[in-house]
């Protein structure tokens, strides 16, 4: 697909305070001692070393044909959510983003051992740095987009959300031509390795108004 | 196109003021979205050649050409192939609108592409696309070169390499930071300014980025490090979105008070980026002319009072190494000399060894890593760029590229994103011709090994005089003595009585003389018992003697104290903090606990309470050892403190004091302890009774259904029905319902537990509970998956658990109703 982007070798970061909120911390309700916060942390930080990092990212027009049905690179989805998530756009991005398999053959190892606390950090602190990776993607983008007077809308959505359907993961999977970076979809269109995430967020334009977005977005 | 020697110059007389944005002023002008500005202002010259004279009106005395995007691959965008012409013809329009006085930048930057190894897009197709685009702005009469808004630090690299290889243009290379204080791929400032400056950049700075406020953070950590002239082009503050536009928020006058305080920390050519326009740097030169700052004598690369400092990088940090430093460690381990494993796997073509042997020398104490692919077999050159490929992604230390091949070694070092060390250059003949030039090519440090072709100079005085023989021709490439390591050449001690002697005499005169130092140490020990004492006590010596960096097994045992006492004695680790980070935690501290402890102290009642509560399974077993010597009876261990102890962790979870990790030590733990009774339990005691733990355990079938391959949630639930007394068969991910069905029917499970995370999986859950229904199987359906509710559980006869701790409570409550069991934990 032309103009698509692949990034590998990816730095993989560690959003601590995230991964502590997917493990089911609250502030000021758990206890966390300074050591426990330390080795966790620890912990994180080795499964974060673990991960092979990599993406993709392809700018495409697209059309909205009716309230619910966006057709881009060839691709019919039919999400009244997604069109919502575009409104006020005339191009959007697809992106995705995977830890690497040997990730998944290490976290498979832990679960095999038993050892389950370190296999519950390291899901969680891979979880968020791959998402981590979509939201470096999405920095990327609108550092571009600035010099056109673009940027992105306010949020991603992903296959899954809303009422867009999981399938439409086997249309981002061929345009981000994801199994050169090893992804690949199951007859559930669950994606492999399991820390994989595809996203779309549109691009608007600066020079539409706040009003033209709320008209369009009806 | 000026001569460089005139632009730096120039540049020693003062700083210099470049132009603002191009994109967002072509946009005011009428560029619409969608088209490329490139060849819109070769359509509409006018209005280019309006803005550039704007600039140059507003004290612009450097403007940049419009061909930020004039790359093949924009270019292609746009089904425009005469990449040469286009650039050609927008330097010329830009030329013919400033005159001659003005300097003009041929303006390059991104493809948008990544470039191996953090991209698709092979490292020497990425020069030569952007000696294409160099050649044509050459051709159009630019007198200098920008590489700008780089956030991946090997396209700037490719790009200096094809600009550099057209010629030997000024070049000024501006990387883009995030406000984390990082490119997008993870480079610092520091290491891209070493990385870029040594790879032949005249000027390295920050462009775009930020607003100046947090570039002038940035360029501070440079300015000691800047060999070069800095550069800097922030934006008018940070784009925000104001009534559906991009804004730039800082206006002209906020702007040009910077502009003074960027040249007084060491810029040396400022301007604008995104959001700046003519009035911007017009503010900015009337601050700088009434600060009076356009003098020479704040310019990073003029500075006198500059340490010397031996500096390296990788893609993303900076080594940098003054003569107080710690000593540096160079782990040797990626080296197949000796390994059969690390052979095998390189001669599969395979690295996940290598990768690891980075991460425990890096977590051993290594600051940087030698890499050698020397054995017969395999193709040494293709082998040490596919471990540099690797490394360079799952390793921040920097790399010495260790071979005896200058071929080999100048493929490395021109992939390699960073600075390199190479080991080594010796004085051999036709070695030293042919590698010298390429090593100043690309700005590599190297180990300078004083041999001669006669052999090893025994004394000390004789090897500094190859020393200074080879460094003189290096001089002569642009060399410095802080580029540069001499070895000390370490003999062995058993043949040599006098060598370790000679060898410490020369790292004194090597660090006296400017340069650093470096030893293998193993080699001194050869032949000897004891070695590590031997080495450990050499070490400690040549560091007093001035050793900077050490080939050797962070892992040693003796090496890594004696490293870090030498550092401490010899005041390279001033406050202690690395001596007492590595020490201070001896002997073993107890880890701090969560302060949930039950009474605690000698009562083993407390202790096992205390470390179910804190997960602690050795503690478990120590206290349950020593309950049982007290006589306590295993059952009354069980089920008077342990079950207490995890139903009060299932409680502290319920009330969110309590998180996942926690709630999983503590099963982890009762689980230890478990397995420890289990035997002991076996045999009924006198009074047993109905005792609960003599009961047929309650079974239960957990699977995650056909299609799903995510178990975390159904593996903790499993552990916990474990802690609470279950019998749990584990059918693992992925499994058929008809699977599923036939373990029910061979189990007779009390309790048959499914588990789906996505929505696609979701309805086999409901198909597997048909399918037991179908077999006149009672046993009740627990449904449990991030998308499933109770009310879809409902719908079909299930029950619902949202997480593991309420999974067990509801099994417990089934069973109870069904009068199987009492509610409650069993064992």
């Amino acid at each position: 697909m032309k103009g698509l982007r692949v990034l590998t070798s990816l730095r993989a970061e560690l959003p601590f305070k995230e991964t502590l909120i997917r493990l089911g911390y609250v502030k000021q309700k758990s206890l966390l001692s300074a050591g426990e916060e330390e080795a966790l942390r620890a912990e994180a930080e080795a499964a974060v070393d673990c991960l092979d990092l990599k993406g993709a990212i392809l700018r495409l027009p697209f059309s909205l044909s009716g309230p619910a049905t966006v057709e881009a690179g060839g691709c019919r989805w039919q999400s009244r959510d997604l069109a919502r998530s575009l409104a006020g756009c005339r191009e959007l991005c697809l992106m995705a983003a995977t830890g690497g398999a040997g990730f998944s053959e290490q976290l498979d190892r832990l679960l095999a051992a038993g050892e389950m606390k370190k296999a519950v950090i390291w899901n969680a602190a891979a979880s968020e740095a791959v998402d981590a990776a979509l939201d470096r993607f999405t920095l990327l983008i609108n550092r571009e987009l600035v010099k056109e007077g673009k940027r992105t809308a306010p949020h991603r959505f992903s296959p899954g959300f809303g009422d867009l359907d999981l399938w439409v993961q086997k249309d981002l999977v061929r345009l981000l031509n994801l199994e050169t970076l090893g992804v690949r979809l199951n007859d559930s269109c669950i994606l492999t390795p399991e820390k994989s995430v595809t996203a779309i967020i549109g691009i608007r334009s600066g020079i539409m108004s706040n009003e033209e977005i709320r008209e369009e977005s009806k | 196109m000026k001569n460089k020697k005139e632009i730096l110059d120039r540049l020693k007389k003062g700083a210099l003021l470049l132009d603002g944005a191009m994109g967002t002023e072509l946009q005011k002008q009428g560029l619409p979205g969608g088209v490329s500005p490139e060849l819109w202002a070769l359509e509409h010259p006018q209005v280019l050649s309006a803005i550039q004279r704007s600039y140059r009106e507003a004290g612009s005395q450097g403007v940049y050409t419009c061909t930020f995007g004039a790359n093949p691959v924009k270019l292609g965008d746009y089904h425009r192939e005469d990449v040469e012409g286009v650039n050609r013809d927008l330097a010329r329009i830009s030329r013919q609108a400033l005159g001659e006085t003005i300097l003009l930048g041929g303006d390059i930057s991104s493809t948008g592409r990544f470039v191996e190894p953090f991209g698709d897009l092979p490292f020497e197709e990425a020069a030569a696309l952007f000696r294409r685009q160099a050649r044509g702005l050459w051709e159009g009469g630019v007198d200098f070169f920008v590489i700008e808004t780089q956030i991946d630090i090997q396209e700037a690299r490719a790009a200096l390499l094809g600009v550099k290889e057209i010629g030997d243009p000024f070049t000024l290379v501006t990387m883009t930071f995030e406000k984390d204080g990082r490119t997008l791929n993870g480079t610092t400032p520091e290491a891209a300014l070493i990385t870029l400056q040594s790879l032949g950049a005249d000027a390295v700075g920050i462009n775009c980025s930020t607003g100046p406020e947090e570039m002038l953070a940035l360029i501070r950590r440079m300015a000691p490090l800047a060999r070069v002239p800095l550069a800097a082009k922030p934006n008018a503050g940070m784009p925000r979105l104001e009534g559906g536009r991009t804004v730039f928020p800082m206006g002209p006058e906020e702007f040009g008070r910077f502009a003074p305080e960027f040249i007084r920390a060491g810029v040396s050519l400022f301007g604008g980026c995104c959001g700046t326009t003519p009035e911007h740097i017009r503010r900015a030169r009337e601050n700088l002319q009434s600060a009076g700052s356009w003098g020479s004598g704040e310019a990073a690369f003029l500075r006198k009072d500059r340490p010397k400092v031996f500096a390296l990088s990788s893609a993303r940090e900076a080594l940098v190494s003054l003569p107080g430093s710690p000593l540096t460690i160079i782990g040797e381990r990626i080296n197949p000399t000796g390994k059969k494993a690390l052979q095998e796997e390189l001669k599969a073509g395979k690295t996940a060894l290598v990768s690891r042997m980075a991460r425990e020398q890096r977590d051993a104490g290594a600051g940087m890593l030698d890499i050698n692919a020397g054995m017969p077999g395999i193709n040494e050159g293709e082998t040490l760029l596919r471990i540099i490929r690797v490394l360079s992604a799952s390793s921040s230390l920097p790399l010495c590229v260790d071979s005896d091949n200058p071929e080999t070694v100048e493929q490395a070092i021109r992939l390699y994103p960073g600075r390199a060390l190479v080991n080594s250059l010796s004085g051999e003949p036709g070695k030293l011709e042919r590698l010298l030039p390429a090593l100043a090519k690309y700005g590599s440090a190297f180990i300078l090994l004083p041999l001669t072709p006669g052999g090893i100079p025994e004394t000390a005085p004789e090897r500094m005089a190859v020393v200074r023989e080879i460094f003189n021709r290096a001089q002569g490439l642009g060399y410095r003595e802080e580029d540069i390591l001499v070895d000390g050449l370490v003999m062995t001690v058993s043949s040599l009585p006098n060598a370790p002697v000679q060898t410490l005499e020369t790292l004194k005169l090597a660090r006296e003389a400017g340069f650093g130092a470096v030893l293998g140490l193993s080699n001194v020990s050869f032949g000897l018992p004891a070695r590590e004492w031997i080495n450990g006590a050499f070490l400690a010596m040549a560091c007093a003697a001035g050793l900077s960096f050490a080939i050797a097994n962070p892992a040693g045992e003796i090496l890594g104290p004696v490293k870090a006492a030498s550092d401490l004695l010899l005041g390279r680790d001033p406050r202690g903090g690395a001596f007492l980070k590595r020490f201070a935690g001896l002997p073993a501290k107890a880890p701090e606990a969560s302060g949930l402890g039950a009474s605690g102290g000698g009562d083993p009642e407390g202790g096992i309470t205390e470390a179910i509560l804190n997960g602690e399974k050795e503690s478990l077993l120590q206290e349950l050892g020593r309950a049982l010597e007290g006589g306590r009876k295993p059952r009354d261990l069980l089920e008077g403190i342990m079950i207490p102890a995890i139903l009060r962790v299932g409680d502290l979870f319920d009330q969110k004091k309590f998180f996942l990790p926690q709630l999983m030590g503590s099963a982890e733990a009762m689980q230890e302890g478990f397995a420890f009774l289990e035997p002991l339990l076996k045999s009924p005691e006198p009074g047993d009774g109905e005792s609960p733990s003599l009961r047929r355990p309650p079974k239960v079938v957990l699977a995650t259904v056909e299609g799903d391959i995510h178990d975390i949630g159904k593996n903790i639930v499993a552990l916990l029905f474990r802690n609470y007394g279950f019998q749990v068969i584990d059918l693992g991910k992925d499994v058929p319902g008809e699977r599923i069905a036939e373990a029910a029917l061979k189990h007779r499970p009390d309790l048959v537990g499914l588990s789906a995370l996505m929505t696609t999986t979701m309805p086999r859950i409901p198909e597997t509970a048909a399918r037991l229904k179908s077999l006149g199987l009672g046993a009740p359906v627990l449904a449990g998956g991030a998308a499933v509710t109770r009310e879809w559980a409902e719908s079909f006869g299930a029950y619902y658990a949202a997480d593991g701790i309420q999974a067990v409570r509801r099994a417990q409550e089934l069973l109870a109703a069904a009068g199987k069991t009492e509610e409650g934990p069993a064992s």
